[in-house]
C-alpha cells in the first residue's frame, strides 16, 4: 500500500513572549508516523497529549518547529496538495447566519468546485448525511446533532482521499455515536484514509486498523488491529499500562 | 534569503515609497487652501467674561468643537455649525448685562451683538471659501448695526483670503459711501450687489428699506416683491416682505 | 493567487455583512441621520443646501468609518476566536487570498452602504431644490473620495487588528491614524515653526508617513483647485492604492505565519 501521508521526525515548540519574557513549551516531539491509503488511523492520549497539535500541524494551522510531512508525496505545506484533505474539527463552527445548504456552496467553492456543479454536490453530500430535508435552515437554528452532520458534510463535499476527524464521538449521544461510527467505517469502504483522534478507547478499537499512542507530546507506540482484536478491552489496557509506564497522567 | 520569500517585503518597501514620493509631490505642487489651525478663532467669550454665563453671546465658546471639527476632517461641517451658531446668535434677543434689550424684542438685528463679527471671522477662519459669511456679517454689521469699520476689517480679511471673488469689493465700496452718507453713490452699488443670486436677503431688504426712506416706493416695492419669490427658507423675511409689500402698496394707493 | 478563491469568499463576507444585525442598525442608524439633518438644516436660512450637503457627506463618511472600523476590526479576530477560519485555511485557500476576499467583501458590504445613504441624501436635496447640474460632479467626486477614506482606512484597520490581535488597540490605532492623517497639514506646519532638530523631523516623518485623508477631502479642497479637480481626484485614487496596497501587504506579513 502506499503512503497517503508520511510525517518525519516532525517538532512543535511552542514559544510565548509576554513583556520580553519568552516561554517555550512542547507541543509534539520528534512525531514519525506513516499512513497508508485505504487505512483508518486513530490517535489516542491523554488531553494536552499532542494530539489536536499533530492534526493542526498536518493542516498547516501550526508550523512545525522541525520535522516534514508530505502528503501524497509532496511536502507541506502545498495548497495543490491540501485540496485532497476533509477537515472534521472537534466543534463544529459556522457562521450563524446562513442556511446549511448556502454553507456547503460556499465551502465547495472554496474547494474549487465550480459554480455549476456546487449546488448538485451539497446535495449529494447532504443526502450521505441525512441532512437533506433541513438544507433551508439556518445554522443558528440548527441541534447540535445537524450542525455535527453539517461539519462532516463540509469535509465531504470536495470528495477528499484524505479525511482528518478531531475527535468525531466526544459528547455524541449513543445514536449520534453509532452514526458517526458507521459513517466512518463507510467512507473508508468507499476508499477514504481516515486520521482520527480520540480518547474514547472503546470507540477507537472498533474502528481503527492502527492506533498511535501519544503522551506528553510523543509518538510512545504504534499498534495493529491484530493485537486488539478479538479482545474487547484490551488496547485500553495497553494503553493504561503505556501510559502509566511513562509516569504520565492516568486516564 | 530566497528572493521569492523577500518580495512581499520589497513590494511593501516600495508601496510605501510611492506612496510618500506621491504626498511629497501633492503637497509640492499644492498649498492646503486653509489657515492654520493656530489662526482659529478659540475665545470669543474672554471679551464677555464680566457677563453672567446666560448673557454672553450663543455659540461663542466652540474653539475646541471647531478644532475638533478638524481633527475630524469635518472643517465645512464645523464652520457651518459656527456659521449656525452666528444666525442664532444675531436671531436672538440680546440681553445687555442683567437687562433685556427690548429693542432687540421687535426687530431681528436691532440689538448690539458686540460679538457679531468675531463670530463671523470665526466661522471664515474655519472656511474662508464661506463667501456667504462674509457678505452676510458685512451687511448686517453695515447696513443694520452701522458699523462700518468692522464691516469692512471682514470684508478685507475676505478679499485677502480670496482674490478672485470681486464681489467683496462691491460691498466695500457700497460700504465705504454708506459711511459717508453718501446714498446716491452707495444706491447703485447696492443694486448691483442684490442682482447676484448669492446676495444675502439681508443686503436686499437693508436696500428696500433705503428706497423705501428715501420715498422711492415703487423700487422698494419691486424689492420686497423679489424677495418674496426668492426667500423661501426665512419665515421672518417672507412675514416682512408680505408686510413691506402691504404697507407699500397702501402708500402707492395700489 | 486565485480569483477563484477570492471571489467566493468577497461574496460571502458582503452576505455575512448584510444579515448582521450590527450592521443593519447601522445602515438605520445612518437614514435617520440623514433625516435628522433635513430638519437641523433648516437652521441655515439661506445656506440650508449647503448646511444639508455638508451635513450628509459627513454623515455618510462617519457612519461609513464607524462601520468599518468595526467590521474591519472584527473581522478576523472574531473568525479567529469563533474558528470558523479553520474550515476555509485547511482549504486550497492562501491566507493572502482569505485576507484580500474577506477585506473586499466588508468594503463591498460598506460601498452597498454609502451608495444607499447617498442615494437617500441626494433624493433630500434634490426635493430641496439642489442644483445638481452646477454640484453634483463635486457632490459624487466627494462622496467618492470619501470612500477612498474608507478603503484606505479598513486596510489599516485590518492590520492593525492582525497585528496587535486585540480589537481595542487596533481601534484605538486605526482611529489616531484617521485624526493624525486629516491633522498631517498641520503636523508639516507644526514643523515649520520648529527649529532644526529631532522633534522637526519626527514631526516631518509622520507627515509623510501618515496617510493623507486631507488631500481625499474633496469637499473641502474642490473649490481652491476646481481647475484641477480631475487631475487631483486620479492622484487620490491612486494613492489610495499604494497606501491600502502597503497596509494590506503589512497585513499579511502578520498573518501569513499565525499559527492557530
Amino acid at each position: 500500500m502506499s503512503s497517503v501521508l508520511s510525517i518525519r521526525n516532525l517538532t512543535k515548540i511552542y514559544r510565548r513572549s509576554h513583556l520580553g519574557r519568552v516561554t517555550a513549551t512542547m507541543g509534539v516531539k520528534s512525531i514519525n508516523l506513516e499512513i497508508a491509503r485505504g487505512e483508518i488511523m486513530g490517535l489516542i492520549g491523554p488531553n494536552g497529549a499532542g494530539k489536536t497539535t499533530t492534526l493542526k500541524l498536518i493542516l498547516g494551522l501550526l508550523n512545525p518547529t522541525e520535522g516534514e510531512i508530505y502528503l501524497m508525496d509532496k511536502k507541506l505545506p502545498d495548497s495543490s496538495v491540501i485540496q485532497k484533505v476533509g477537515f472534521l474539527p472537534e466543534v463544529p463552527y459556522f457562521p450563524k447566519n446562513f442556511s446549511v445548504e448556502e454553507v456547503l456552496y460556499f465551502y465547495g467553492r472554496l474547494s474549487g468546485i465550480p459554480d455549476s456543479k456546487v449546488r448538485a454536490r451539497a446535495d449529494e453530500v447532504l443526502a450521505l448525511v441525512r441532512m437533506s430535508h433541513r438544507k433551508t435552515r439556518m445554522v443558528r437554528e440548527c441541534s447540535k446533532g445537524m450542525l455535527q452532520r453539517l461539519s462532516l458534510a463540509q469535509a465531504l463535499i470536495h470528495d477528499p482521499e484524505l479525511l482528518i476527524f478531531d475527535e468525531p464521538i466526544t459528547g455524541l449521544d449513543p445514536v449520534g455515536l453509532n452514526e458517526m461510527r458507521e459513517m466512518i467505517v463507510t467512507l473508508n469502504k468507499s476508499g477514504k484514509t481516515i486520521l482520527f483522534s480520540s480518547h474514547i478507547i472503546s470507540e477507537v478499537e472498533r474502528i481503527a486498523h492502527r492506533v498511535g499512542v501519544m503522551e506528553g507530546g510523543e509518538m510512545v507506540q504504534t499498534l495493529s488491529s491484530d493485537q486488539w482484536k478479538g479482545r474487547p478491552g484490551h488496547l485500553e489496557e495497553i494503553f493504561v499500562q503505556t501510559i502509566h509506564s511513562r509516569g504520565g497522567l492516568a486516564v | 534569503m530566497p528572493l521569492y520569500r523577500a518580495l512581499p517585503v520589497l513590494s511593501l518597501a516600495a508601496l510605501l515609497t510611492a506612496s510618500t514620493l506621491l504626498a511629497y509631490r501633492m503637497h509640492k505642487e499644492r498649498v492646503f487652501p486653509y489657515p492654520p489651525f493656530n489662526e482659529l478663532i478659540f475665545n470669543i467669550s474672554e471679551k464677555f467674561q464680566n457677563l453672567p454665563s446666560f448673557s454672553r453671546p450663543l455659540g461663542s465658546e466652540g474653539g475646541f468643537r471647531d478644532f475638533g471639527g478638524l481633527l475630524l476632517g469635518l472643517r465645512r461641517l464645523t464652520a457651518d455649525i459656527a456659521w449656525l451658531s452666528v444666525l442664532q446668535y444675531y436671531g436672538s434677543h440680546e440681553a445687555a448685562g442683567h437687562e433685556e434689550d427690548h429693542e432687540s424684542r421687535q426687530a431681528f438685528g436691532a440689538g448690539r451683538y458686540a460679538a457679531l463679527k468675531d463670530m463671523v471671522m470665526r466661522t471664515v477662519r474655519l472656511d474662508p471659501h464661506f463667501h456667504f459669511a462674509y457678505l452676510y456679517g458685512a451687511g448686517s454689521l453695515a447696513f443694520n448695526l452701522d458699523r462700518y469699520d468692522e464691516a469692512l476689517e471682514l470684508l478685507q480679511d475676505g478679499i485677502q483670503r480670496n482674490p478672485n471673488y470681486w464681489k467683496f469689493r462691491l460691498y466695500v465700496a457700497a460700504i465705504v459711501w454708506k459711511k459717508k452718507g453718501e446714498y446716491d453713490n452707495m444706491i447703485p452699488l447696492l443694486e448691483e450687489a442684490i442682482a447676484y443670486p448669492d446676495c444675502p436677503t439681508l443686503v436686499k431688504s437693508s436696500l428696500a428699506n433705503i428706497h423705501k426712506a428715501r420715498k422711492n416706493y415703487a423700487r422698494a416695492l419691486q424689492i420686497w416683491l423679489n424677495v418674496l419669490e426668492t426667500e423661501h427658507s426665512d419665515a421672518v423675511y417672507r412675514q416682512q416682505a408680505e408686510d413691506q409689500i402691504g404697507q407699500l402698496r397702501g402708500l402707492l394707493g395700489l | 493567487m486565485k480569483l477563484s478563491n477570492i471571489l467566493p469568499l468577497a461574496r460571502y463576507t458582503f452576505v455575512g455583512s448584510f444579515r448582521s444585525k450590527i450592521f443593519l442598525v447601522l445602515i438605520l442608524f445612518g437614514v435617520l441621520l440623514l433625516l435628522s439633518s433635513f430638519l437641523l438644516s433648516i437652521l441655515g436660512q439661506e445656506q440650508e443646501i449647503r448646511v444639508l450637503t455638508d451635513l450628509g457627506l459627513a454623515s455618510i463618511e462617519i457612519l461609513a468609518l464607524f462601520t468599518s472600523i468595526f467590521l474591519m476590526v472584527n473581522l478576523i479576530l472574531e473568525q479567529i476566536e469563533q474558528r470558523t477560519l479553520y474550515l476555509v485555511l485547511t482549504r486550497s485557500v492562501s491566507r493572502a487570498e482569505y485576507l484580500l476576499g474577506n477585506y473586499f467583501g466588508t468594503l463591498a458590504a460598506i460601498f452597498a452602504c454609502v451608495v444607499l445613504m447617498t442615494l437617500l441624501h441626494a433624493g433630500i436635496l434634490l426635493f430641496k431644490g439642489w442644483d445638481i447640474r452646477a454640484e453634483g460632479l463635486v457632490y459624487f467626486a466627494s462622496v467618492f473620495t470619501s470612500f477612498e477614506k474608507i478603503v484606505l482606512v479598513s486596510a489599516l484597520g485590518l492590520f492593525f487588528s492582525i497585528f496587535s490581535t486585540s480589537a481595542v488597540s487596533a481601534l484605538v490605532f486605526t482611529i489616531f491614524l484617521w485624526i493624525s492623517g486629516h491633522f498631517a497639514v498641520e503636523l508639516k506646519f507644526l514643523a515649520g515653526r520648529l527649529e532644526d532638530g529631532a522633534l522637526k523631523t519626527l514631526f516631518k516623518g509622520i507627515y509623510y508617513l501618515v496617510p493623507h485623508f486631507h488631500y481625499l477631502n474633496a469637499r473641502d479642497i474642490w473649490i481652491s483647485y476646481s481647475s484641477q479637480f480631475g487631475r487631483m481626484i486620479a492622484e487620490g485614487t491612486l494613492y489610495t492604492a499604494l497606501y491600502s496596497a502597503a497596509a494590506l501587504l503589512l497585513a499579511h506579513l502578520s498573518f501569513r505565519k499565525k499559527e492557530f
